[in-house]
């Protein structure tokens, strides 16, 4: 069972890895149109983190070859429920995003083209979002796609979806005629944009009468309009898709072929056992190890004659955070030591064998408006102990024997971790030690995963090693935003300052401008020093050399499966 | 009373005593679950819950009434067969077990074969044998085989001979209903890797009552009468010999019907041990509650039958000692 740390099955949208959109990618989000993608994932698959494409196949190679009848993808576990309302977890994402269709869809260099609708057509306060639906796209039950299913499934998004925090301040979805749909927002919401465009199979379209019969078995015999159609789902076992001939074959700038080979049989299959995992690839039972690739062989299957790995950069990234609202501390020079106590290269290092990208913001690179290179240069917290001893020297805490003491008592902290995946505790372990080193006494407890969180929450200990992953910068709201003090800002930072830029960046459309906000956001905030960014997470996926033009998103780590073929 | 009437009064009470032993399993399981850390609303609704969503939802689920209240609400549901629904998958439970089931069944039988196969022949042989070469070469094994754990002879199975010489798959199972040849196949090499251990303990059991069978009065007694060997051996020493082994087998049977996590995790088995563990790991409270609940019953199944078998082996049980 050998899980990652950043590929765990997750079932909260923060520990999602691997769903990011790339600041190069969001950069360029204009319009566009005509050009689809064939089924990515969002959640665990991958991408040469913004390298545009993965394979060698983005070159001038063309397609040759046949497409495979079945195409096998392995995995660690498996998803819960295939409904996208009902779920948040990363494994069942994998599946829904070839299942369903989303509003739009965001090409490799991040304009958007028409999906299940034609394109937003937005009203300049930024609160009115209409969009046609288009014509003549069918359900795998054959019944027509009409814009009383968009209304259909956005009003139960409102209502149920697990992710309704994601649709913001959107408060109604109305039927303007035959063709159009609207999405009415109390405010401006940028991140829309993002959500409806990505086909992580959450904002996917849903058919109103199959839902409506199906009712709690929707969740294992889905209905959707994408490009294949469940099959067989053996829970634990395996999740075997075929071709939806109905779905037509977009023109799409990284589609090479004129009619792309497609595979007729896509099949997810559940090994959680790491090394019969590796051995399934190496014997050709297994195509491609889509996630879950073990660290320590990455290099033997890279080096394999007939496997090839691809390392790519996650969405996920690793931080400490500093509760602000209890002594010590809750003294910004205090938290400032700590954060310069801490050695990211060796946690990389020693930890995650080098895998990994040091970070100083606590969100992805890939996301838009990553701020680290300038938290960096303008912030710091460079490991340093003498400017760490410096500090606490200044906040009254002086080096007695071991420890450090202020008017007789000793530094003294309580480090939170949860207590998987085991290079999580680690790092927190090492932690232990790299604080005892300027003179803090640092006692490690750890919970369960959900548990950690809530413990920390309630606000009782000093230090906290958390992760977030997503896709969307307007996760920080979650880390940093007054109104989620204790329950998912776990630095209890509350800041005007903060809460209005926060504000800003979910209420600018116009993505340059946007990262701009985000940028100032990151750099205000990281002056008071709430956390310690520790690294945005490297995750690879392991391919047979006979499977040729596997594509993927460059920002939102999805695969594609048009142009795939085995090599003659 | 007659005979088939004491038989049927002994299995009567044994149905009689299932009912606390059920009822004690599932309560302290259900206390348990909800002593530890942990808000199935938050579960179920994610970190980024809102506080309204979070009340609302613990109202529908009665979450908030005592936990007593909460346990007899289950028991009462329970009692006419609805486990519930999974937190994650909204699932009803019942199903999910019985979708499992079949897997961890036909590993479970697969390894009893294995370890009835092999056990009951060695275990008489070693004991026909004592202190000869054979009897030592079984016992070395024996022991080696209970000594081994079980994962690391699954992954060397898979790196030996389902990678190397091929024929059995590296992972997965199919069910024999589907597929005679590939369910026979895929299920080889996890019964050896689960009913090693098996074997080893039913061997050692075996052999040593037996021994203490062959040592009673009455085998003298019989040889005496002059009553050929294999007559004494397999009419009387066997019956009597086999008696603690019935229960060893049955006790591990039990375990076996609750699927081996770490033999369903090697291998890839989509079976109730995965489920579990799966379960677990999410927080899934009536998935493991439902699970605790089964294995709770069939261990509760498999005692009375083999207290049934024991007492048709042996009358002096069913009359609770009288006569011994």
């Amino acid at each position: 069972m050998n899980v990652p740390d950043d590929a765990r099955l997750v079932s909260d949208p923060d520990e999602l890895d691997d769903t990011a959109l790339s600041r190069r990618a969001f950069g360029r989000l204009a319009a566009g149109s005509s050009a689809m993608i064939l089924g990515s994932s969002l959640a665990g698959c991958a991408s040469q983190g913004g390298g545009g494409g993965d394979d060698s196949s983005t070159s001038d190679l063309g397609v040759s070859g046949s497409a495979p009848d079945e195409l096998i993808l392995a995995r660690a576990g498996d998803g819960d429920s295939l409904d996208p309302h009902k779920t948040t977890a990363a494994y069942s994402s994998q599946v829904m995003t070839y299942l369903y269709d989303p509003l739009v869809i965001m090409d490799f260099d991040g304009n958007f083209h028409p999906a299940v609708g034609q394109g937003w057509e937005i009203s300049d306060d930024g609160t009115e979002w209409q969009i046609e639906v288009t014509d003549g796209l069918t359900f795998h039950d054959g019944s027509d796609v009409t814009v009383d299913d968009v209304v259909f499934t956005f009003e139960r998004f409102l209502e149920e979806s697990l992710s309704k925090w994601a649709a913001g301040p959107m408060s109604s979805v109305e039927k303007v005629d035959d063709t159009t749909a609207k999405f009415t927002f109390d405010a401006p919401y940028a991140p829309w944009k993002t959500y409806s465009g990505s086909n992580s199979g959450y904002f996917g379209v849903l058919p109103k009468d199959a839902v409506e019969e199906k009712g709690e078995s929707f969740g294992t015999e889905p209905v959707g309009s994408g490009p294949y159609k469940l099959e067989e789902w053996v829970q634990g076992d395996h999740v075997t898709l075929t071709r939806n001939e109905n779905w037509q074959t977009p023109s799409y700038p990284e589609i090479e072929a004129d009619e792309p080979p497609i595979p007729e049989q896509v099949t997810f299959r559940i090994i959680p056992e790491a090394t019969p995992r590796v051995q399934a690839l190496y014997n050709g039972d297994v195509d491609i190890i889509i996630t879950d690739v073990p660290p320590r062989d990455v290099s033997e299957i890279d080096d394999k004659e007939n496997t090839r790995a691809k390392t790519y950069t996650s969405n996920n990234c690793s931080y400490v955070v500093f509760n602000m609202q209890e002594p010590p501390t809750d003294d910004l020079r205090v938290r400032k030591a700590f954060a310069h106590a801490i050695d990211k290269e060796r946690i990389i290092d020693d930890i995650y064998n080098g895998l990994g990208k040091k970070n100083w913001a606590p969100m992805s690179e890939n996301l838009l408006g990553w701020a680290g290179q300038e938290v960096k240069e303008q912030v710091g917290y460079a490991y340093d102990t003498e400017e760490a001893g410096k500090l606490l020297d200044e906040a009254g805490w002086t080096m007695d024997g071991d420890y450090r003491t202020k008017d007789g008592n000793r530094l003294e902290i309580e480090l939170y971790s949860t207590n998987s995946p085991p290079a999580r505790l680690q790092t927190a372990e090492e932690m232990v030690s790299m604080f005892a080193e300027v003179g803090v006494k640092a006692n490690l407890t750890s919970f369960e995963y959900n548990t950690a969180y809530n413990e920390f929450g309630k606000g009782n200990a000093h230090v906290f090693m958390a992760t977030v992953a997503w896709f969307d910068p307007d996760i920080l709201k979650f880390v940093w935003a007054s109104e989620n003090a204790g329950a998912t800002n776990l630095a209890f930072i509350q800041d005007d300052e903060i809460d209005a830029l926060l504000e800003e960046g979910a209420q600018t459309i116009d993505q340059d401008e946007r990262a701009e906000v985000y940028k100032e956001l990151q750099i205000e905030a990281m002056k008071k020093c709430p956390c310690q960014p520790i690294k945005t997470f490297e995750s690879s996926i392991g391919l047979k050399n006979r499977v040729q033009h596997f594509k993927q998103h460059p920002s939102l780590l999805t695969s594609v499966l048009s142009d795939v073929t085995y090599e003659n | 009373m007659s005979d088939s009437n004491d038989l049927l009064f002994y299995v009567g009470k044994r149905f009689l005593w299932a009912v606390p032993v059920l009822l004690g399993a599932s309560f302290l399981s259900y206390i348990l679950i909800h002593l530890a850390p942990g808000d199935p609303a938050q579960i179920i609704l994610g970190r980024r819950a809102t506080q309204e969503q979070l009340a609302q939802l613990r109202q529908e689920m009665a979450l908030n009434k005592p936990v007593y209240v909460q346990y007899w609400r289950y028991l009462s549901d329970a009692a006419v067969g609805d486990l519930g629904r999974s937190y994650r998958s909204q699932q009803k439970v019942a199903t999910m077990i019985a979708q499992r089931l079949p897997y961890t069944l036909q590993l479970a039988v697969g390894s009893l074969i294995v370890a009835l196969g092999i056990g009951l022949p060695t275990g008489i042989y070693a004991s026909l044998n004592r202190n000869e070469f054979g009897d030592h070469v079984s016992r070395i094994v024996a022991l080696l085989g209970i000594s081994i754990p079980n994962f690391w002879l699954g992954l060397m199975l898979i790196l030996l001979i389902a990678v190397h010489v091929g024929v059995v798959p590296i992972y997965g199972m199919t069910l024999v209903t589907e597929n005679v040849l590939a369910g026979f196949l895929s299920t080889l090499l996890p019964a050896v890797a689960l009913g090693t251990a098996l074997t080893a303990l039913i061997m050692r059991m075996l052999r040593g009552s037996l021994l203490d069978e062959i040592n009673k009065g009455y085998v003298q007694t019989a040889n005496a009468y002059g009553i050929a060997e294999h007559e004494i051996m397999y009419v009387y020493v066997l019956k009597n010999g086999l008696l603690p082994t019935i229960t060893v087998i049955g006790l591990q049977l039990g375990y076996l019907l609750g699927g081996s996590v770490v033999i369903e995790t090697v291998f890839g088995i989509p079976g109730i041990g995965q489920m579990t563990l799966d379960a677990i790991f999410k927080q899934d409270f009536p998935v493991i509650q439902g699970v605790v609940l089964f294995v709770a019953t069939v261990f509760v199944a498999v005692n009375i039958l083999v207290d049934t078998l024991y007492a048709f082996l042996d009358p002096r049980i069913r009359l609770g000692g009288e006569s011994t």
